[in-house]
C-alpha cells in the first residue's frame, strides 16, 4: 500500500514538473483539462482574488459618486466604476468555468470571505480620495494586472486582460490628472492632498503583499500564471509614483537609492495603520500581526458589502 | 425659482421653450440621480454595470440639454450650484422613491419613456437644428435603456406573483402628470420648434406604454393646476430628502 | 435591510446563468470578434447588458449568440464551449 501511494506521488510529481517545463518553455493553457490540480489551484486562487477585489470597488466608489463636485466629476468616477463592474463580470464569468456559482460568490457568501486588499476596505472621504484612490490604488492594481496579461500561462485570463489594463490606464490617468490639479489649488487644498497622501502611500506600497524573503504564493511564478515577485511589482509602483509625486510637490516615505540603483521605502515592511486615529505607525512589526491586521480588514469591507447583498428601498432611498 | 425670462429679447415661444427644454434636462438630471440610488441595489454585477453606464448615459444628455440652454441665460453655476430643491422641474413620477425592484423597474420605463416621447417632437425642428440633432443623438443613445427596463419586465413577469403590472399602474398615473390637459394651447408646437403638440405627444406615450403594458381606458388627466414651466400640478420642486441625497458637494474639488 | 434572493429561474434563466456570446467590430475593415460574454434571463436584457458592458468601443457592428446555440468543433469536451476571450 505504501509503496502504491509512493509510486502515485511520484507519478503526480512527475507531472507537476512536466507542465512546469512546458510552460517554462512558452507554453499557453487553453483548457482546464490540460491542468494539474496543484496548476488549476494557484490558477482558480488568483483569478477568484482578482473578482473579489473588483467587486470590492461598488461599495468604494458609491460614496464617491454621491459626494462628487459636478456633473462631469459624476460621469468620471460612474465611468470608472463601471469599467470595475465589466472586469468583475469577465473574473467571475471565468471562473464559472471552474465550477464556481457567481451569484453565490456576489450574493450569498458571507463578506467576512470576500479576498479583498486593505487598500479598498476604507472609505473615500473627499474627491481628493478619488484621485488618490487611481493614482495610488490603480496604479498598483494596474501594475498588477498588466503583469498578468504579459506573463499569465492561461491564454484565457491574460486575454481577458487586454481591456481590463485598456480602462485601468484610464484611471491611473485620471489620478494623475486630479492629484496634479488638486496640488495647484492653493496651501489649503495641498495640505489636504498631503495629509491623505500620508495615509494612502503605505496602503498602496502593501498592496503586493509580503516582502520576497517570507511570501508563500512561488507557484505563481512556478507556474508562470505571473512572471514578477511581489518586491519586482512594488519596484515598477515606486518608478512611477515616487517621481510623479516629487514633481508636484508630495512627500512620501520613499527615495531613490542611488547606490542601489532602486527605489526603497524609508521604513521597513511590516508597519500597522491604526485604526483609531486612522494613522500609520512607522515601527516595523512582524508578518503575522500585519497578516492579523489585513484578516480583520478595514472598516468599509463588511458592511460595503452587506450593502451590496441587500435591499433598500422607499423611505431608506431618500 | 430660475425662470427663464432674464434673457431679454426672447419670444414668447423661446421663453416656453426654454422651460420645457429646462424640463427635459432636469428629468434626466434626477433620473440620473435614481440610477445613482438604486445602483447598490443590482441584482447581477451586469446590473451594476448597466446602472452606471445608464447613470452617466442620463448625466451626459442632461449637461448636453443645460448647455444647450446656454443661448436662453442658462449657466452651469445655476444648474449645479444655486438652486434649491424648490428649483428643479423634474416630472413628478420621479418624486415618490422606488418601492421595491419591480416599482424600479416600472418607473425607469416609464420616465425613460416619457423623456424620449417628448424629445422625439424635436428631432425634425427646422427652427433649432442644433437642438434636433442632439435630440437624435439623446434618443438614439436611450434605446438601450429602454431595452433594459423592457428585459427586466419581461424577466419579472414570468413569476405570477409579480407586482411589476400594479407598479406600472401607479406610475402611469404619475408619469401622465407631465402633460398638461389635453388641447390647451401650446405655443412650441404652433411655432414649429416641436413636430407635435403636448396632446398628441401624451398620446403617442400611452400607444408606446400600451405595447409594454395595459393600459386603463379614461386614464385621468391632470389637475387643473398644471403649469407648463415646471410641467407638474401642484407645487413646484422635488422633496427635499432626494435634493439632498443627489445634489453636488464639494464644490471647492470640482475638477475643471 | 432586506437581504437580495435571486430567483434564479425568473432572473437567470434557469438554475445555471443563460449566457450569450457577445461579437463586434470596430469598423469595416476589422472581422467580427468575439469580444467577451453577458448572462441574462431573455434577449432585450442581454442586448442592453452587452452593450453597456462592452462599451470600450464605439461600435460598427454587435450582436448577441445565445451561448445554448454554439455547437462546438474543438472544444467538444472542454467544460467551457466557448472561452471568455
Amino acid at each position: 500500500m505504501a509503496q502504491a501511494a509512493v509510486a502515485r506521488e511520484n507519478a503526480e510529481e512527475a507531472t507537476e514538473v512536466a507542465l512546469q517545463t512546458r510552460i517554462k518553455a512558452g507554453a499557453t493553457l487553453e483548457d482546464i483539462s490540460e491542468m494539474t490540480p496543484r496548476y488549476r489551484d494557484v490558477l482558480v486562487a488568483t483569478m477568484a482574488i482578482a473578482a473579489d477585489l473588483e467587486i470590492m470597488t461598488l461599495p468604494l466608489d458609491f460614496d464617491a459618486i454621491a459626494f462628487a463636485p459636478s456633473i462631469n466629476d459624476r460621469i468620471a468616477i460612474a465611468s470608472a466604476l463601471q469599467d470595475e463592474m465589466g472586469h468583475a463580470q469577465v473574473m467571475f464569468r471565468m471562473l464559472e468555468d471552474f465550477g464556481f456559482d457567481s451569484y453565490h460568490q456576489v450574493f450569498e457568501r458571507d463578506p467576512k470571505n470576500f479576498k479583498t486588499f486593505f487598500l479598498l476596505e476604507f472609505g473615500n472621504l473627499s474627491p481628493i480620495d478619488v484621485g488618490l484612490g487611481h493614482l495610488v490604488g490603480d496604479q498598483a492594481g494596474y501594475i498588477t494586472t498588466c503583469d498578468l496579461e504579459q506573463n499569465c500561462s492561461f491564454g484565457p485570463y491574460s486575454r481577458s486582460l487586454r481591456k481590463v489594463n485598456f480602462e485601468e490606464n484610464f484611471h491611473v490617468k485620471r489620478g494623475e490628472y486630479m492629484i496634479r490639479h488638486y496640488m495647484q489649488q492653493g496651501p489649503e487644498i495641498r495640505k489636504r492632498v498631503q495629509e491623505r497622501m500620508d495615509f494612502w502611500f503605505p496602503l498602496g506600497a502593501e498592496w503586493f503583499g509580503a516582502t520576497d524573503d517570507v511570501k508563500s504564493r512561488t507557484d505563481q511564478l512556478h507556474y508562470k500564471i505571473r512572471g514578477n515577485s511581489n518586491d519586482q511589482l512594488r519596484q515598477i509602483w515606486l518608478q512611477r509614483l515616487v517621481p510623479f509625486c516629487e514633481q508636484v510637490g508630495l512627500k512620501v516615505p520613499a527615495h531613490f537609492d542611488s547606490e542601489k540603483g532602486i527605489y526603497v521605502l524609508d521604513y521597513q515592511m511590516p508597519i500597522l495603520l491604526n485604526l483609531e486615529t486612522m494613522k500609520w505607525d512607522f515601527r516595523t512589526v512582524t508578518w503575522p500581526e500585519k497578516l492579523a491586521q489585513w484578516k480583520k480588514g478595514g472598516p468599509l469591507k463588511l458592511p460595503g458589502l452587506s450593502r451590496m447583498q441587500t435591499e433598500l428601498w422607499g423611505q431608506d432611498l431618500w | 425659482m430660475a425662470v427663464i425670462n432674464s434673457i431679454e429679447g426672447l419670444s414668447e415661444a423661446d421663453r416656453f421653450l426654454g422651460d420645457e427644454l429646462y424640463c427635459i434636462a432636469d428629468a434626466k438630471l434626477v433620473l440620473a440621480g435614481w440610477y445613482m440610488m438604486v445602483l447598490q441595489n443590482g441584482r447581477s454585477i451586469a446590473d451594476f454595470t448597466s446602472i452606471c453606464a445608464m447613470m452617466q448615459g442620463q448625466y451626459g444628455h442632461a449637461r448636453a440639454l443645460y448647455q444647450h440652454l446656454g443661448r436662453f441665460g442658462v449657466t452651469l453655476e445655476e444648474v449645479e450650484w444655486t438652486r434649491g430643491a424648490k428649483d428643479i422641474r423634474s416630472p413628478k413620477l420621479l418624486d415618490r422613491p422606488p418601492q421595491s425592484w419591480s416599482d424600479f423597474v416600472a418607473a425607469i420605463f416609464m420616465a425613460e419613456q416619457a423623456i424620449s416621447t417628448q424629445l422625439s417632437a424635436y428631432r425634425t425642428s427646422l427652427a433649432d437644428r442644433t437642438l434636433a440633432r442632439l435630440a437624435d443623438k439623446i434618443l438614439k443613445e436611450s434605446r438601450f435603456h429602454l431595452s433594459y427596463s423592457v428585459g427586466w419586465i419581461k424577466a419579472l413577469r414570468k413569476d405570477p406573483a409579480s407586482t411589476v403590472d400594479e407598479d406600472a399602474r401607479r406610475r402611469l398615473v404619475e408619469a401622465l402628470d407631465w402633460w398638461g390637459e389635453p388641447d390647451q394651447p401650446d405655443i412650441i408646437f404652433s411655432s414649429g420648434y416641436r413636430d407635435a403638440s403636448d396632446s398628441d405627444l401624451r398620446e403617442r406615450f400611452l400607444n408606446v406604454v400600451g405595447t409594454t403594458f395595459d393600459v386603463p381606458d379614461g386614464i385621468a388627466g391632470p389637475a387643473k393646476s398644471w403649469r407648463p414651466s415646471i410641467r407638474r400640478t401642484g407645487s413646484p420642486g422635488i422633496p427635499e430628502t432626494l435634493f439632498e441625497k443627489i445634489r453636488f458637494k464639494n464644490r471647492e474639488l470640482a475638477m475643471p | 435591510m432586506m437581504k437580495k434572493v435571486i430567483d434564479r429561474q425568473l432572473e437567470l434563466g434557469g438554475d445555471k446563468p443563460e449566457f450569450y456570446e457577445v461579437f463586434a467590430r470596430r469598423d469595416s475593415a476589422e472581422p467580427l470578434t468575439h469580444i467577451g460574454s453577458v448572462e441574462a434571463p431573455n434577449e432585450q436584457l442581454a442586448e442592453a447588458r452587452a452593450w453597456f458592458v462592452y462599451d470600450h468601443h464605439t461600435w460598427r457592428e454587435m450582436c448577441i449568440v445565445p451561448l445554448s446555440a454554439i455547437v462546438t468543433i474543438t472544444e467538444r469536451d472542454s467544460k467551457s464551449k466557448v472561452k471568455v476571450v
